[in-house]
């Protein structure tokens, strides 16, 4: 069913995983963070929450490399029967729309209020639409490729951003660590798992791996990187901008780069790095996540061609996107689909995982029998 | 064949978004007003301004703010040749004054009088008036700054003993003030009674946290500028309470240890003649202890490492370690008298904290802060503060200082 | 008779020979009688084309001087007079005339009902110079030329090894070529040259006067601004790529040898790169990946940061940018996009003018109608750098062609930008990058090395390592044998 040629590599797994993850909330990550914890150790609780995500996709790569060849489209059927199944496919097609659409509107809104004052946001949204529409029709080989340019490309400019945010950077105020406990880092930890969210792409693309032994291996490298990119953004910009400061910006990672300027470098003001490798990592999250949407469409419709319903769901994609009326609403958007996240794939595998292996265990103990 | 047609209707729309639509968000840079400066004053008639009133150019207001733009790289007459004879740039900039109530209000109004539209991108300074800062709150006055998606967090904001207006017409000929302010503020490596860089995100923080803060002041006279001392804004209204002067700011600056570099002058104890002290390095470590009926002390530990710069006197031999010790011990009284002088002044005058003990309270006592930081003034006034200062001499410079030939 | 086969009777066959080659004017016939023998014969050659003396030497005299014995057949023509290694027998008549116009030397003799086809070619050709399209400071000064044979030679002087196999084979339906395949039998993917083969079959069409008929016919994207073949005229770097496990393709009449498989990393190499020491180059390959990033976007970005995005650039920048502008009548864009189909119309026009003049017109060009423009008012002197800048970096592309793909694309990331500002610059790189992730040659991903991620042939991508840390192939091209040596 799969063509080798479009198998991929443990490594590129790890990087579209990575992908996925880094998103839209690089750039709300320091203020959603805060917003539950209210302490400078918001840092902890996207530390924290990165194991739990760690967790979460141990559970998703376990349980799906136990279907070599297969997608969560097909062996979902397998483990909780036929009809549930289909259920579960559906409401996990809906939820990559969602993400898709959801990243995409974020772009939008960033990118007319940022770069493209009075330029009609369909019209951003459509060109990324096509651009991204004209990745995916070449399959997850060529995507798996573009990702593996874009990653790298994003974590030396964030790396090289974060080091220049370090010249504002006041250790005063990231401190006390802990100084109220741990209860509010435990309160902020929901609210920071949802910046995690895309290790469930693993379900799919477990599928597509040449050695899917390696799947475990994968998503945790694919997590770790996002880590490594949270936990330092979240604490410079604290650390710059202060808790109340942070908890005040809509975009306080924008921010926190349009707080300096550095004189003597041929640029001087670096928000337009941080913008550029946000709409890069937009695209990526975007385009796999379509892709896995129509991929569960073509397995739903009984293996039409993917390359179809590519172009079939980017009206539904538009209108998703166009859903929400507002700023408000749209952040309302992310909030539920991190909600799905958590209940879908947070717990969800690991539960599937144990009726697989009870399953199994059940099977062979009635084979001989028979 | 279809291929072809294909292309041929790409091309068509192409043309079509091309020509119908275009750049929609495009504006030539050069085809707008880049402000780089602001001044905002309480309200005083600009005389421009009265004259178009007479003529029946004004609408309703409260004419509560008046606001001097500063529009960078204005178009001369001549056009493209900005070179004078000897090759050096002429900057040319304009002031605006436009009265109004709100920020945004006074800035489109401005299009009423100018052809090129106003961008905030690169917004410098913001400089404000002490009675419109005693009158309003800095939220209230910065909130369209924090909200426009052009103007960024990096903008400098200073207060001014004075119509703020003034900085801005003044400095040297051809130099653009708000350009001049910006760069004073990078000065702090060479004199230290300038307070670190107050830009939007800073302020923003203050505010947002109702924290008291420092605003650098700067004022204006006979057409220059001078940074002068700061203005004590109060946390939790937000509006300006006082003034320190520049001794102030230099104690405040040696209290926090946020020196980058100056020096410090004093008179010899017996021969009364100058003595200067040039800073290295300086740090300072605050020490929050709360005893167990819940009163609130500091223990402030100020060390610095420098160099001997300037030496008018004979009683200090630079090779004479006892002599040096005895520097030493002046310095150390210069900076703990001012220290002393500032604490009485925030503590007994002002009422308020705007050397951040506070934050070193929450830092290291924060359950203690939870409880008192409502009313934190009023315990910072009877709070104890202890200073120890400690002044080390590394080396005397270039100058060498032979000992007397000893018997 | 047969139309197509020869009768032996003399009078008949040159009554043949004379009537199909009537009106072929350049044709000589030159009968004789062979020495002993009391046999007639005729040669038939063109003039100019074969080789005079050696007809003379070796096949006239030997025909008249020698002691021939009866009875004469083929056999024994073959075998023991005609001295002469390149020899085809052709029984039937078709074909023949088409090898003598081509330069062979067609010989019939009584008795005999066949003809005889001596290769005499003796096309003017040039010897062989340095490559002008891609000159080194380092390395050989030999190029390839028009002759096939001498371009394979070349190959074979390369050093003695005895996998390089040279396959020939014929393209053109009307104007035949001698096409060469060229690889190492022992580390090239036989994958791959079946493919190639596979392809090279497909080619249908009259005549491919030059290889870059044969590079679009075989290519994997038609629609494609990248070439999917590199071009050389250099033989080290053909023997190069064979060593690597690629297959170079050979056509007769062309200097230009195609070397497949291709990726993007190699359009951006020169064979001088592994000549010269390594520190030197890895810098030299960084600043040419760099220029050819300057040279597509340079424009654009300009465009995006005056019209678009001001507040992205240093204030100090944007007021100098404003006091150049002022006064310039057009916006930045239609201003760009003027100034760059200027300078290449510029750069067409000096390369089709006599060498003496080129370099004059670059500067007269350049530099006076610049310079006449800023002082007109008519662009701003920012733009002329921007200009200037785009020229030279792009210069650095050692491959010519790969050079006019990306000249190219930098008017669409122009549009781009003319749009969009700084996004459309992303949307655009977006775009490229997608076509590239999906472009392969030969199977082989264009963006490989860099991408899929292969850490050991990393070593010669953006920096290249001291030649004894290479000593793997590229494994991508999944070479038979994967090591170069200890």
């Amino acid at each position: 069913m799969i063509q080798p040629e479009e198998r991929i590599r443990a490594a590129q797994a790890a990087v579209i995983v990575s992908n996925l993850i880094l998103g839209a909330g690089i750039l709300t990550l320091p203020r959603s963070a805060l917003e539950n914890t209210h302490t400078p150790d918001a840092w902890i609780a996207v530390l924290l929450a990165g194991a739990l995500a760690l967790l979460g996709g141990c559970g998703i790569a376990l349980l799906s490399r136990r279907y070599p060849g297969q997608t969560v489209y097909e062996f979902a059927g397998r483990i909780v029967g036929r009809a549930p199944g289909f259920v579960l496919s559906v409401l996990i097609v809906a939820y990559f729309l969602a993400t898709a659409a959801f990243q995409v509107r974020s772009m939008s809104e960033v990118s007319s209020f940022f770069l493209l004052e009075g330029t009609p946001t369909w019209v951003i949204t459509a060109i990324f639409l096509w651009v991204g529409l004209y990745l995916t029709v070449g399959g997850i080989g060529p995507i798996a490729r573009l990702f593996e340019i874009i990653l790298p490309a994003t974590v030396a400019f964030l790396a090289l951003l974060s080091v220049l945010s370090l010249r504002i950077f006041e250790p005063d105020r990231i401190r006390p660590v802990l100084g109220e406990g741990i209860a509010p880092v435990l309160r902020g930890l929901k609210a920071t798992s949802l910046a995690y969210s895309g290790s469930e792409i693993m379900l799919i693309l477990t599928a597509y791996m040449r050695s899917p032994k390696q799947a475990v291996k994968a998503v945790a490298a694919g997590i770790l990187v996002p880590i490594a990119i949270y936990v330092p953004i979240v604490f410079i910009a604290v650390g710059a901008l202060s808790v109340e400061g942070t908890l005040s910006r809509t975009w306080p990672t924008i921010d926190l780069i349009r707080s300096f300027e550095i004189g003597g470098l041929i640029f001087e003001r670096f928000e337009s790095l941080l913008l550029i490798t946000w709409i890069l990592q937009i695209f990526s999250s975007f385009t796999i996540a379509y892709y896995a949407a129509s991929l569960g469409v073509s397995r739903l419709l009984g293996g039409r061609s993917a390359r179809l319903c590519l172009y079939a769901l980017l009206p539904v994609v538009y209108l998703l996107i166009r859903a929400p009326r507002n700023i408000r609403d749209v952040f309302g958007f992310g909030d539920v689909i991190g909600e799905c996240y958590i209940w879908m794939f947070g717990a969800l595998p690991w539960a599937l995982l144990i009726l697989s292996v009870c399953k199994e265990k059940w099977n062979a103990k009635g084979q001989p029998s028979s | 064949m279809r291929r072809a047609s294909l292309l041929l209707r790409a091309a068509i729309a192409l043309l079509g978004v091309l020509s119908s639509a275009g750049c929609w968000s495009s504006g030539e840079i050069e085809t707008q007003s880049v402000y780089i400066g602001m001044a905002m004053d309480k309200s005083k008639s600009d005389e421009t301004e009265a004259a178009l009133d007479r003529k029946g150019g004004s609408y309703p207001k409260r004419d509560a703010i008046a606001s001097t733009i500063q529009i960078v790289a204005v178009q001369t007459a001549t056009g493209a040749s900005p070179k004078q004879a000897g090759g050096e740039k002429k900057q040319s900039f304009r002031n605006l004054t436009l009265t109004g109530d709100s920020v945004l209000e006074i800035l489109r109004e401005a299009s009423l009088r100018l052809d090129r539209p106003l961008i905030g991108h690169h917004l410098k300074v913001i400089v404000i008036g002490d009675r419109l800062a005693r009158d309003a709150s800095m939220g209230q006055l910065l909130d369209f700054f924090l909200t426009d998606n052009d103007i960024r967090m990096s903008s400098l904001v200073f207060v001014s003993n004075g119509h703020a207006s003034e900085v801005m017409e003044s400095g040297v000929k051809e130099e653009v003030p708000a350009f001049h302010l910006w760069g004073l503020a990078k000065n702090r490596y060479r004199n230290i009674k300038i307070l670190p860089s107050r830009s939007l995100a800073t302020v923003n923080g203050f505010v947002q946290a109702g924290d008291n803060f420092l605003l650098q002041n700067v004022i204006a006279a006979k057409g220059e500028m001078k940074l002068a001392g700061a203005g004590v804004f109060d946390g939790r209204s937000g509006k300006l309470r006082g003034f320190l002067n520049e001794e102030e700011v230099q104690s405040w600056v040696w209290l926090t240890g946020r020196g980058e570099g100056g020096v410090l002058k004093i008179d010899d104890e017996r021969t009364r003649q100058v003595l200067a002290y040039e800073i290295e390095t300086m740090s300072s470590r605050t020490k929050a202890s709360v005893s167990k009926d819940g009163d609130i002390s500091f223990d402030v530990r100020v060390e610095s490492r420098g160099r001997l710069a300037e030496n008018w006197t004979s009683s200090i031999r630079q090779s004479d370690s006892a002599s040096i010790k005895k520097a030493e011990r002046m310095f150390e009284e210069a900076v703990s008298n001012g220290i002393g002088s500032l604490l009485r002044k925030l503590q007994r005058d002002y009422g308020i904290d705007a050397a951040e003990f506070g934050n070193q309270l929450r830092i290291q006592h924060p359950k203690t802060w939870n409880k008192v930081k409502n009313d934190w003034n009023d315990r910072f006034r009877q709070a104890s503060i202890r200073c120890r200062v400690q002044i080390t001499i590394a080396d005397s410079g270039a100058k060498a200082d032979p000992a007397p030939n000893a018997p | 008779m047969k139309a197509d086969s020869w009768s032996g009777d003399f009078d008949l066959d040159i009554g043949r020979f004379r009537e199909q080659t009537a009106i072929h004017s350049d044709l000589r016939l030159r009968e004789l009688e062979l020495g002993g023998a009391p046999l007639r014969a005729a040669l038939l050659f063109v003039e100019g084309l074969s080789d005079k003396e050696f007809i003379d030497r070796h096949l006239i005299r030997m025909l008249m001087k020698g002691r021939f014995e009866p009875p004469v057949t083929a056999e024994y023509v073959k075998n023991r007079i005609l001295s002469v290694g390149a020899l085809t027998e052709r029984l039937s008549a078709s074909g023949w005339l088409a090898k003598t116009l081509s330069g062979h030397t067609a010989l019939l003799i009584e008795g005999i009902p066949e003809i005889f086809l001596i290769d005499t070619v003796h096309a003017g050709k040039r010897a062989p110079q340095e490559p002008e399209s891609e000159g080194l400071v380092r390395g050989p000064r030999i190029g390839f030329n028009e002759s096939l044979s001498d371009n394979t030679a070349m190959l074979r002087m390369s050093g003695e090894n005895e996998s390089l196999v040279i396959s020939k084979r014929t393209v053109g339906r009307r104007v035949k070529r001698e096409l060469a395949v060229a690889y190492m039998s022992d580390i090239v993917d036989p994958e791959l040259l079946r493919e190639v083969h596979r392809r090279l079959d497909r080619i249908d069409l009259d005549d491919l006067p030059e290889s870059g008929y044969v590079e679009q016919l075989i290519e994997d994207n038609r629609l494609s601004p990248f070439q999917q073949a590199q071009n050389t005229e250099r033989p080290d770097r053909v023997v190069a790529a064979l060593l690597e496990g690629r297959v170079a393709l050979l056509l007769d009449g062309t200097p230009f040898a195609l070397i497949v498989p291709v990726t993007l990393s190699m359009l951006l190499q020169s064979p001088e790169d592994y000549y010269e020491r390594w520190l030197p180059v890895s810098f030299i390959r960084i600043l040419r990946f760099v220029s050819v990033a300057v040279s597509m976007l340079l424009p654009s970005i300009y465009i995006a940061f005056i019209s678009f995005n001001p507040g992205l650039i240093p204030t100090k920048l944007a007021v100098t940018i404003i006091e150049t502008r002022t006064g310039v009548p057009f916006p930045a864009y239609i201003e760009a996009v003027f100034m760059e189909i200027a300078i290449e119309v510029l750069r067409e026009a000096g390369l089709r003018l006599p060498k003496p003049i080129g370099p004059a017109m670059g500067i007269v060009g350049g530099l006076i109608i610049g310079e006449a423009a800023v002082q007109a008012g008519f662009i701003s002197p920012i733009l002329v750098i921007v200009v200037a800048a785009t020229a030279i970096t792009s210069f650095t592309i050692p491959s010519y062609s790969a050079g006019i793909t990306f000249r190219y694309l930098r008017f669409f990331a122009m549009l781009a930008a003319a749009l969009f500002g700084l996004f459309g610059v992303v949307m655009f790189l977006l775009l490229i990058g997608s076509h590239l992730v999906k472009l392969k040659s030969f199977g082989v991903p264009y963006l490989s090395p860099a991408v899929p991620y292969r850490l050991s042939d990393w070593k010669d991508l953006l920096v290249r390592l001291p030649t004894a840390a290479m000593k793997k192939r590229p494994r991508i091209l999944n070479p038979k044998d994967p090591t170069r040596g200890g």
